[in-house]
């Protein structure tokens, strides 16, 4: 339990993992953007190809993005089967009432689906190959800005980072607190759902105790070691964009202009 | 000699509380002196620690640190001269990486990169853990973290390491690890230990021995002179043992005890045998 990370960050060392996570980040929210220039054949295979290629260079099996399909597969279906029964147009295939499956139904609903499982790819890609620490990173840096209109920027990371660099002591925490009322014989996990929810009631309490506990101590240790918060500290973990992430950026402008000529 | 920390006529009471936690306490620490100071539970070890950084603001007397009295303007100037190690390996952890932990005392002080690189990598090889210093917490035991806590205070290069109980909630491996590395960094160094303690092997290895007992000074000298006081000092200063107790417990409600001295896996299997043959 303790391995357990927020997002779930494959380790490697590939070109996609190598990148600045700010260009991972702004990338990959451009790219989700530009899925939606996408409106023929011509540009989804393109995009298709283009996110096929970007798989591929982070050298992580395809599985792991299939799986990040399968908990939206049924949202996904549903919104195919809107867009088939509700799109008239072309050649109608099939009639029932005001059901009907027409040619333009059938390929808005490919396009969609498409659309779909392209964002998901993408954004499977950004999480798998960046480290939560980064991206957390990623967001200070890219938000700096903000500091001007007086939103304390600096504060809300190091907040992200100690939350994130507490995940696995709460775990823990959470499976002693779990055995300690096991062995005081509380029934975890079976019951109906009125049951369950009342056995988390020993679980949440003591768990919610201990980290105000934990949330005084380690303010003491900030203090003790010089904390005084604002903007006066310098930073250890630095970022720096590289020939790499020209490159991505080149890569995504390259996209746009194709993706403009040949929509229709 | 020169002082590194002296206190005259310390008061301290928290809020709210009946009675007070330090009362009149007086003492002087040398430089590069290792002074451990002992007392049960609630007499005021902790509390007289965090008056020493200004953790907690004194209640009267005087506090003077590295030449400096303890007033507002000086405390972060003072905090600067002492590194606390407390008891807790988790929850002083602020890095979400060994070395980020490292730096962190180093990033408030506004630390330059390029020398914040250095000390970092020169305080986790004092430590002896530059190959961890990208792991994760989760992934370290509790000497480990213990060691890196240090490695983050003496990269801050203070005059004083203050031990608030730091090796209380570790293992006895994790222990011998801990106090092993502060005997190697004192040697070398000379820097001032205060370790505030429970733990008999801590308390020895001190130059001298400084027993509170509700919130005074109740005596000090060398650890042999302490220890030679007999057992009813030592049972003032030091914790007695968690299985002697429960077995003391065990026994006030009239459950046949063992007289020998049992450690907490023979206490445990003589529980268990007890329970198996009702």
């Amino acid at each position: 339990m303790t391995k357990l990370l927020l997002g779930r960050y494959l380790p490697g060392d590939s070109w996609v993992h190598k990148l600045d996570p700010r260009t991972k980040l702004m990338a990959s929210f451009y790219y989700i953007g530009i899925i939606f220039l996408a409106n023929n054949w011509q540009t989804y295979l393109l995009m298709f190809v283009a996110t096929m290629v970007m798989v591929a260079a982070s050298k992580i099996k395809l599985g792991f993005f299939l799986r990040g399909v399968r908990p939206m597969i049924w949202l996904i279906l549903f919104t195919v089967m809107l867009q088939v029964f509700f799109t008239k147009g072309g050649t109608t295939y099939w009639s029932w009432g005001w059901l009907a499956i027409t040619q333009y139904g059938l390929t808005n609903g490919a396009f969609i689906f498409m659309r779909f499982v392209l964002i998901i790819f993408v954004s499977t890609l950004l999480t798998l190959t960046t480290q939560p620490l980064s991206l957390a990173d990623a967001v200070e840096s890219l938000l700096k800005p903000l500091r001007v209109l007086h939103v304390p920027v600096t504060e809300l990371a190091l907040v992200l980072q100690i939350a994130l660099r507490f995940v696995p002591t709460l775990m823990d925490q959470t499976t002693k607190i779990m055995n300690a009322q096991r062995a005081r014989g509380v029934d975890f996990g079976t019951g109906n759902l009125f049951q369950q929810m009342k056995a988390v009631v020993p679980l949440l309490i003591p768990l919610f105790v201990d980290s105000f506990g934990i949330a005084e101590d380690l303010a003491t240790a900030m203090d003790a070691r010089g904390y005084q918060g604002g903007d006066g500290r310098t930073k250890f973990r630095v970022l720096q964009y590289h020939q790499k992430d020209i490159f991505a950026g080149l890569v995504m402008v390259v996209l746009t202009v194709s993706l403009v000529f040949m929509r229709a | 000699m020169t002082v590194a920390i002296d206190i005259q006529h310390l008061n301290y009471r928290y809020p709210d509380a009946e009675k007070p936690a330090l009362k009149d306490v007086s003492l002087t620490i040398a430089q590069g002196e290792w002074v451990a100071i002992i007392g049960h539970n609630g007499s005021g070890k902790s509390t007289l620690a965090k008056n020493i950084n200004g953790l907690l603001a004194p209640g009267s007397g005087q506090v003077t640190v590295a030449g400096m009295p303890l007033t507002e303007e000086n405390v972060w100037k003072i905090r600067e001269k002492v590194g606390i190690v407390f008891q807790n390996p988790d929850n002083q952890f602020v890095g979400a990486t060994v070395q980020d932990d490292v730096a962190f005392g180093l990033e408030n002080r506004a630390v330059p990169r390029p020398e914040m690189v250095t000390r970092v990598h020169d305080a986790l090889a004092q430590v002896n853990m530059l190959e961890f210093a990208t792991r994760e917490p989760a992934r370290l035991s509790g000497g480990q973290k213990q060691r890196v806590a240090i490695a983050g205070i003496i990269a801050q290069r203070p005059d004083i390491i203050i031990l608030d109980e730091a090796t209380s909630m570790l293992d006895p491996a994790g222990r011998a690890e801990v106090l092993a590395l502060i005997q190697e960094l004192q040697a070398q160094s000379k820097m001032t230990v205060v370790s505030i303690t429970h733990d008999v092997d801590e308390a020895a290895s001190a130059d001298r021995v400084i027993l509170l007992n509700d919130g005074e000074v109740v005596e000090q000298g060398t650890p042999a002179e302490i220890f030679t006081h007999g057992e009813e000092l030592l049972h003032l200063g030091l914790d007695v043992p968690y299985p002697e107790r429960l077995k003391a417990a065990l026994r006030r409600r009239g459950v046949a005890m063992p007289d020998r001295y049992l450690d907490q896996e023979g206490l445990v299997k003589y529980l268990w045998t007890l329970h198996s043959t009702m």
